[in-house]
């Protein structure tokens, strides 16, 4: 008496049992490391190494060792930050609006998207910290009675929201992580030999049972959490978008920012998504898992949203001409036959142009081409928030204070760190949690009518 | 006050029966004969959600999206109020010649004060309910529960035809039959 | 207002219980038993608990304040009897005289705690008028420079004792007069009378000894041509203010030549559209690009080379005009368009109002100049032959018989006062001749180039230590006295030679014993007696002496009558012909605004100091005519090898000036000290020198010339990038700076600011800026872009007020100068049919491969400082709160709260903003003042020095501000008399820059703010500005 749907493909292929899923999906937490992991592992290493190198001589010295100036006064600082939030919105997204559109499939891949959400934040909180010129009183930007100065903090400042935004969001989505890791944390607990191993998995997963009681009030704390986190993400890249349109500064100063910057967010971060996630299904074979049907409804999201981007790249412009604002219009044309062209021409290339090549099923159920693509979408996001934050800076309203940037050795490398950080903890993350959430795919091993 | 759900302890569990499954569809089928019978099950631990067991076992409907309301409603009035303290009652003063008083500027942080406390009050309480507490020791019936056995509990009463109930558990593809005495578990 | 309420604590102390009274005095109640614990058998004494108690408590209070304490052991030395003339925290002034060049403007000192920290110009002083240069500003910080010389030298040991120094010097200077070997004191040119008068004492005990004068760029030409023609080797006072019609040619009248801040109050006085009789034409002929140059109505190119044709054309129109008889010089066609006949014509119409000047140093160019001022009636008028200038004497011809006579050995010693010949004159024969002398002896302050080759060093003292007094016009007197007393083991020039000659005037009582600080130098400073007892005549008393010290200034009558000219131009037509031919490529060498003739060279302040034509920093540069430089290929970052004769320079910076005349190129001269020290450069400290050495170019055969012909110049290898504080020139077409012709002004004098107001609709209501409901002050500015002439006195000035921090040259190539106040300056460029605006459009000109548009610039100077705006974008983003609005509309920035997220920085339209990039004090990576103690005396202890990390901009001298409300308020004045004066403000020459209360209607800013000319910058933003600009007006319509 197997109820079992026939009109829809299954969401996890090969006949996979409760039991297989444990077994797969537990076992490089109950093995040994693999090679592969121990090579990946030790490169995100020294990656962090070179990330530590830059921070130190950045505070030892003053961030006068970044090349910024007296007009262009954030470069790859503030392009990193926007560049990392953005990624890290993929995480909750999947988990949480997939979950309320009751998108199924979501549950194979939610778990690691919201790692990688938190990884990411944690990049992007680097910046705002550190661009800072005295990073050790930056802690005045939290409502504390002081001394100093003006009492408290400014609420019309979009940095002051930023400090409200990045901590509520990375707080919320850690808990939601969280929540959803208890089941499999219990599962993991009872599977692993090791006495340490009880100890941590057992602090950790709370004494968790799986009685029905507890399993339904669960579905609903995850329910409403879903429901918070899916304005939450929204609210987080409004706000990151509004360091820039409420300033007045042509280029910065538009009132599409908003919907445009979310949309780049879900376009990067499923991007980085699927980078992550092509790797995982084959090195540590869970094709069964991460199917084709996963890659293919990401890479549809990637090809929507990046279109919708670009969209947005063009009505900026259409916008720009018919404000009739001699510095809105100079500001756009030289974004695009300035000095800064490539920077310009290579976003359009990646974001506008590249997904479109999606409309092909090939593409979509390719997994190494893409991996390719995947790269270029988070190439293409990454000049879109540096042609954004420089090009507009670099000319402004006065000719006499116009500049040229680019950035010095330390600024690479302290972006080129926060990969270290990134892969150190996701490699982590792959040893000693599941990267795929169990539990929900143990309850869809059948597709329920 | 009793928000802590006393059934999740087995520490003062006399007498149970105890059936294991091992699929799902078995499993609801027993428990709804069960019900059916009168029988009151005491609980069903599986290794994930099972819709419609909550129902049979007769679990309540939860009060968590009511928690959830109230701590939004605490969170919205917090931030409101420090903000109002702050900016206009304690140190007013003229920046950029914005006005001093209630403005869209404030709604940010609002809002985002609203959801930290609703998420984190809420799974407090959530944590709580549920005796999800860091380091607890767990009561486990089956190592397995937490991987893909299905443990239902009922607990005996004075009266209660045993025997006829762990036919009925056997019938409807329970894999083990096991009785629970205080804190001992004894196969059948 | 004393406070009378009394606070009592208990009921004892309020009616004066006399136990009580008693018991308080002593801080325990009953004393420690301290005794018993020092004596011996301290150890096993029976403390009580109360004791035990106290001993406790004693011991931790001294234990926690112990580790409390962790400030840093700073040098100050109290007074141990304060002088009654000095308050701490409050500013002296002492009126005094400028030693930076010999114009010798009249200035006021500013001096906190006994540190000069300031200098401004005074109002009395008929030099400055209140104004002062970029270099006077500076001047103060060669007072704390710790590369001056600490003691005299002798043979390159340092000498502690001046005593024995004079000693070896007075036996040589005999044996040298007695065996009747020449002596020469050479200077700078000396006007002081005592000066002169010491040296004749010199002159007196050693017969044999010879004065001569010797600038480093001279003014022979002009001298040598005023001798022939009035008989008087003087140069004449030139009264701007009296001339409508200015012609020049090359004369950079407003930045470096003769008296440029006298020049430059004069001039601006005519500048303004509505002075009486219409503004002044300025027409300016020149090869280099000076700053003059971008003042002029009409500016046409010129080669220097040509200059004598130039001016004898021009002198034969005016003869045909005025019947005179002409020169005859062959026609060389016409040249620069008809230019010259047009400015014969507008010269002709000014008769008697008009003034023609020139740079050159050629005696028959200036004659020919002086025939012209001659046919128009200007002596006397706007040139005053009479009351005539001392600002410059040097001869070219006698310091070239001095070099001649040291090398042929009949001059045995030689005497340097302020000249420095190795470096700028040439520099191989002097080194060759110097080996020569029996005695040299130089006063310079520092081990420059010809000290280190003299074998006595006798380190004169700075001007702001010194005694002196002056005659820069005839009549016209200037006191120096000391502001501080000597920092170093240093000795005043004058009691040097007085002291060799034996002739030091015994101590007289000393008018300022009781006066404090400078007593004893007083009584120690001979030349002090020796000053009075030289003007004894007409300044006998002390209360008259003092008075005039007071004040700064002695004006004497002035004496009446007409010069007599005696000069004719029939003779020069052979000179004019001979030099009438132009080939090969000009170069013109010049002095630059900020360094000058390189004097000042190891001046940090000047060197970051942008040139106000190319705002180039930090070192001098090829200025290339675009035509020129496309020939050769040279864009920006390329060098050029530069070669005259046997000198050559290799990889030279090369820069495309705009408004340079084709076939000629300019070197700013004031470079490449090899001597100067770390900020200059010095070979014997190891620094890299700036720049190269303009001198070695100089031709020295009779008047130097400091015009080169036949230049060769080639592309250098290397590349060269030049620190730059503006990199894009043209103003894009943009409303920014709004400027009208003279023609338009007359007719509306709205015109060119007609754009009418954009609509503004706020959702917020107007600031009204109160204070408990009254209307406060509201501080605003208006800055007159017809005064303005870009000299840069004010960054300068900003620099010094506000503390801002010196960065260096590879810090400006990143673009972080730390300047408060910029002065931003744009070319136009214009062709025969258009004014060109856009780089594109400049771009699309250049490609017709006619570059004649280059030669033919317009250029505004637009001074930019923070705009104190009412709607601040800055405030607004601002996390921290630590900018805001004050209730007097400054817009504050609180530096303690600053956590530098730098988006204030971003967000404000005008980027006046500086972010302390490092920590620029206390930083071997910027030595410059900020790193050394001495250094440091000249930071104004009223503004904070920023610490890294921070952000920081103009405050409106916030701190003047205060302390002008607080005197009135001392005065009990009403708030509408108030006085503040800005730092850039009370240095500017030219009056361009106004500052007041716009709640006060009578405020000169509040007139000014109802001008037509008034216009704010990106008003359609609606930032609301508080400084408003008055519209350029040209005199451009027609010449």
């Amino acid at each position: 008496m197997i109820h079992d749907s026939i009109i829809r493909d299954r969401l996890v292929t090969g006949d996979k049992t409760a039991s297989d899923v444990t077994r797969d999906i537990a076992r490089p937490i109950l093995n040994n490391p693999t090679t592969a992991w121990k090579v990946g592992f030790t490169l995100s290493l020294i990656f962090l190494g070179i990330f530590g190198v830059s921070l130190l001589y950045t505070l030892w010295t003053g961030i006068g060792v970044w090349n910024i100036n007296k007009s262009v006064m954030w470069g790859w600082d503030i392009t990193n930050f926007v560049f990392w939030v953005g990624i890290g919105h993929a995480g909750t997204l999947i988990s949480a609006v997939l979950l309320l559109f009751r998108q199924k499939w979501r549950m194979s891949i939610n778990r690691s998207a919201e790692a990688m959400t938190i990884f990411a934040v944690i990049c992007a909180a680097m910046f705002p910290v550190f661009h800072m010129g005295r990073v050790w009183v930056g802690y005045w930007a939290l409502p504390l009675p002081n001394a100093f100065g003006s009492l408290w903090v400014n609420f019309n400042s979009p940095l002051l929201w930023d400090v409200f935004a990045i901590s509520t969001y990375f707080s919320v989505s850690l808990l939601f992580w969280y929540i959803g890791l208890i089941p499999d944390i219990a599962t993991i607990r009872d599977k692993v030999k090791s006495k340490l191993g009880k100890t941590m998995y057992g602090f950790f997963s709370m004494g968790w049972t799986g009685s029905t009681r507890t399993w339904a009030r669960y579905e609903l704390i995850s329910l409403i959490l879903a429901g918070l986190s899916t304005p939450l993400v929204l609210s987080v890249h409004t706000i990151v978008s509004t360091d820039f349109a409420t300033s007045v500064i042509p280029g910065w100063h538009t009132t599409i920012f908003p919907p445009y910057f979310v949309a780049g967010a879900i376009f990067s971060g499923f991007g980085m998504v699927a980078t992550l996630l092509v790797v995982a299904r084959k090195v540590m074979n869970y094709e069964n898992y991460i199917t084709i049907g996963h890659l293919d409804a990401m890479t549809k999201i990637i090809m929507v949203t990046g279109t919708i981007v670009g969209i947005a790249y063009l009505t900026e412009f259409f916008i720009a001409w018919y404000s009739g604002n001699i510095y809105e219009q100079y500001a756009f044309t030289n974004r695009m036959f300035g000095p800064y062209w490539w920077a310009y021409w290579s976003m359009m290339t990646c974001n506008l142009i590249a997904p479109q090549v999606f409309w092909f099923r090939w593409a979509r159920t390719t997994p190494w081409f893409i991996f390719i693509m995947s790269i270029v979408v988070n190439v293409g996001m990454w000049f879109e928030r540096f042609v954004i934050i420089v090009t507009s800076l670099h000319r402004d309203y006065l000719p006499s204070s116009w500049v040229m940037y680019s950035g010095s050795l330390t600024e690479i490398g302290l972006f080129l760190g926060t990969f270290g950080i990134f892969f150190t903890c996701f490699f982590l993350f792959a040893k000693f949690l599941p990267v795929i959430n169990m539990a929900e795919v143990k309850s869809i091993l059948r597709n329920r009518e | 006050m009793g928000i802590l759900d006393k059934k999740l302890s087995l520490r003062d569990r006399k007498k149970m029966l105890v059936g294991v499954w091992e699929d799902e569809d078995q499993l609801m089928a027993g428990a709804g004969a069960l019900a059916h019978a009168g029988i009151h099950i005491h609980d069903v631990y599986t290794p994930y959600p099972v819709h419609g067991l909550d129902r049979i076992i007769g679990a309540r409907r939860s009060k968590l999206a009511r928690i959830a309301f109230f701590c939004a409603v605490t969170g919205l009035t917090l931030m409101t109020t420090m903000i109002w303290y702050m900016y206009v009652h304690d140190w007013p003063m003229n920046i950029g010649n914005k006005p001093v008083r209630f403005t869209p500027s404030w709604a940010p942080v609002m809002f985002e004060g609203t959801v930290l406390c609703t998420a984190f009050g809420m799974s407090f309480f959530f944590f709580w309910r549920n005796r999800l507490v860091h380091g607890i020791k767990n009561e486990l019936l089956d190592i397995r529960q937490t991987d893909d056995r299905m443990i239902l509990t009922i607990e005996t009463t004075d009266g209660m035809d045993e025997k006829a109930v762990l036919d009925m558990m056997k019938n409807h593809g329970a894999v083990e039959l096991r009785e629970f005495h205080n804190g001992v578990q004894t196969v059948i | 207002m004393s406070n009378n309420i009394k606070y009592w604590k208990g009921e004892d102390e309020l009616n004066r219980n006399p136990q009580f009274l008693a018991a308080q005095k002593n801080e325990f109640h009953d004393d420690l038993p301290l005794d018993e614990v020092f004596n011996e058998d301290g150890v096993e004494l029976q403390a009580n608990r109360r004791d035990f108690l106290k001993y406790f408590g004693f011991s931790v209070t001294a234990v926690a304040l112990a580790a409390c304490y962790k400030t840093p052991v700073r040098h100050a030395v109290p007074y141990l009897v304060k002088p009654e003339d000095v308050t701490p925290g409050v500013a002296n002034y002492y009126r005094s005289t400028c030693g930076a060049c010999s114009a010798a403007c009249g200035i006021e000192v500013k001096v906190r705690e006994g540190r000069p920290i300031k200098v401004d110009g005074s109002a009395d002083s008929p030099i400055s008028q209140g104004g002062t240069c970029a270099v006077g500003q500076a001047s103060i910080l060669s007072l704390y420079d710790n590369e001056r010389l600490a003691n005299p030298l002798a043979n390159g040991a340092e000498q502690t004792d001046w005593a024995a120094v004079d000693a070896e010097i007075s036996n040589k200077l005999k044996q040298i007069t007695s065996a009747n070997g020449k002596l020469v004191v050479l200077s700078s040119s000396i006007h002081s009378p005592s000066t002169l008068k010491a040296i004749e004492s010199f002159k007196a005990s050693y017969p044999t000894a010879e004065h001569v004068m010797y600038d480093a760029v001279s003014y022979s030409g002009l001298l040598d041509a005023n001798e022939a023609d009035f008989g008087k080797r003087a140069l004449p006072t030139y009264k701007f203010e009296a001339a409508k019609v200015i012609v020049s040619f090359g004369a950079d009248f407003l930045g470096t030549w003769i008296s440029p801040v006298e020049f430059s109050k004069g001039y601006t006085i005519n500048r303004q559209p509505a002075v009486a009789g219409g503004m002044s034409k300025h027409i300016q002929f020149e090869s280099a690009m000076s700053m003059t140059g971008t003042n002029a109505d009409f500016r046409f190119p010129m080669r220097a080379s040509q200059e004598a044709l130039y001016v004898a054309t021009l002198y034969n129109y005016i003869a045909i005009a005025t019947g005179a008889k002409q020169i005859p010089v062959p026609q060389q066609g016409e040249l620069a368009g008809n230019s010259i006949k047009k400015t014969a014509d507008a010269l002709v119409k000014a008769k008697g109002t008009s003034l023609v000047i020139s740079s050159s140093n050629e005696v028959e160019v200036q004659k020919i100049v002086n025939g012209i001022n001659m046919l128009l009636g200007n002596y006397g008028s706007t040139i005053d032959m009479v009351n005539h200038s001392n600002q410059y004497q040097g001869s070219d011809k006698k310091t070239a018989e001095v070099l001649a006579g040291l090398k042929s050995g009949a001059i045995a010693g030689v005497i340097f006062y302020n000249a420095n010949p190795v470096y700028n004159h040439n520099s191989k024969e002097w080194t060759e001749a110097l080996k020569k002398a029996s005695l040299s002896v130089s006063f310079a302050s520092s081990k420059d180039e010809t000290a280190a080759l003299c074998q006595y060093v006798c380190p004169d003292n700075h001007y702001l230590e010194s005694w002196n007094d002056a005659e820069p016009r005839k009549g016209t007197y200037h006191f120096t006295q000391p502001t501080i007393s000597n920092v170093f083991n240093t000795r005043q020039a004058q009691i040097s030679l007085l002291t060799w000659a034996n002739a030091v005037v015994a101590p007289a009582k000393d008018p300022f014993a009781s006066k404090g600080i400078f007593s004893q130098k007083l009584q120690a400073s001979p030349y002090y007696n020796f000053i009075r007892a030289n003007w004894a005549g007409t300044l006998g008393s002390d209360d008259a002496f003092n008075g005039v010290l007071e004040k700064g200034v002695y004006l004497a009558a002035a004496s009446e009558g007409a010069a007599s000219y005696a000069g004719s131009v029939d003779a020069l037509a052979g000179y004019v012909s001979a030099n009438a031919k132009a080939s090969g490529i000009d170069m013109v060498l010049y002095q630059g605004v900020g360094v000058r003739d390189g004097a000042f060279a190891n001046n940090p302040w000047l060197q970051e100091m942008p040139d106000p034509v190319s705002k180039v920093c930090w070192d001098n540069y090829v200025a290339l005519p675009k035509a020129l430089a496309v020939k050769l290929d040279i864009s920006e970052g390329d060098t050029v090898n530069v070669k005259v004769g046997d000198v050559t320079y290799n990889n030279v910076p090369a820069m495309v000036q705009p408004g340079q005349a084709n076939e000629t190129v300019a070197l700013a001269l004031g470079y490449g000290r090899t001597h100067a020290g770390k900020v200059a450069g010095s070979v014997e400290k190891g620094f890299d020198t700036i720049g190269v050495n303009g001198y070695a170019f100089v031709n020295n055969t009779g008047n130097r010339h400091f015009v080169v012909k036949n230049v060769e110049i080639t592309k250098g290898d290397d590349t060269y990038t030049l620190a730059q504080t503006q990199t894009h020139h043209s103003i894009e077409g943009r409303d920014i700076v709004r400027e009208s012709t003279f023609g338009q002004w007359q007719k509306n004098p709205k015109a060119g600011n007609e754009i009418p107001a954009t609509h503004i609709y706020t959702i917020w209501e107007k600031p009204e800026y109160r204070k408990d409901g009254a209307p406060n002050h509201l501080w605003a500015m208006a800055i007159d872009l017809n005064a303005c002439t870009g000299c840069g006195s004010c960054i300068v000035s900003c620099s010094i007020e506000n503390n801002v921090p010196v960065v260096g040259r590879d810090e400006i190539r990143l673009r972080r100068e730390m300047h408060w106040i910029r002065i931003d300056r744009y070319y136009s460029f214009n062709t025969s049919d258009a004014v060109l605006t856009k780089d594109t459009e400049i771009a699309a000109a250049d490609e017709k491969g006619n570059f004649d548009h280059w030669q033919n610039v317009n250029v505004l100077h637009h001074p930019m400082m923070c705009q104190h705006c009412s709607n601040a974008p800055c405030e607004t983003v601002c996390p921290v709160l630590a900018t805001t609005h004050s209730t007097e509309g400054l817009n504050q920035m609180t530096y303690n709260r600053c956590i530098g997220t730098k988006y204030c920085g971003n967000n404000c339209p005008y980027k006046v903003r500086r972010f302390n990039w490092f920590r620029f004090n206390d930083n071997d990576k910027f030595d410059f003042h900020f790193n050394n103690p001495l250094g440091k005396m000249v930071i104004n202890p009223d503004v904070t020095v920023r610490t890294r990390g921070v952000m920081e901009k103009c405050s409106f001298c916030v701190q003047r501000i205060q302390e002008g409300k607080l005197k009135a308020k001392r005065e009990g004045k009403s708030p509408n008399e108030v006085q503040v004066l800005t730092a850039c403000q009370r240095a500017c020459p030219s009056n361009a820059i106004v500052f007041g209360d716009l709640h006060n209607p009578e405020s000169e800013v509040s007139k000014l703010y109802k001008n037509e000319r008034g216009f704010t910058v990106l008003e359609e933003i609606n930032v609301q500005s508080s400084v408003k600009y008055m519209t350029k007006i040209r005199n451009n319509d027609s010449i």
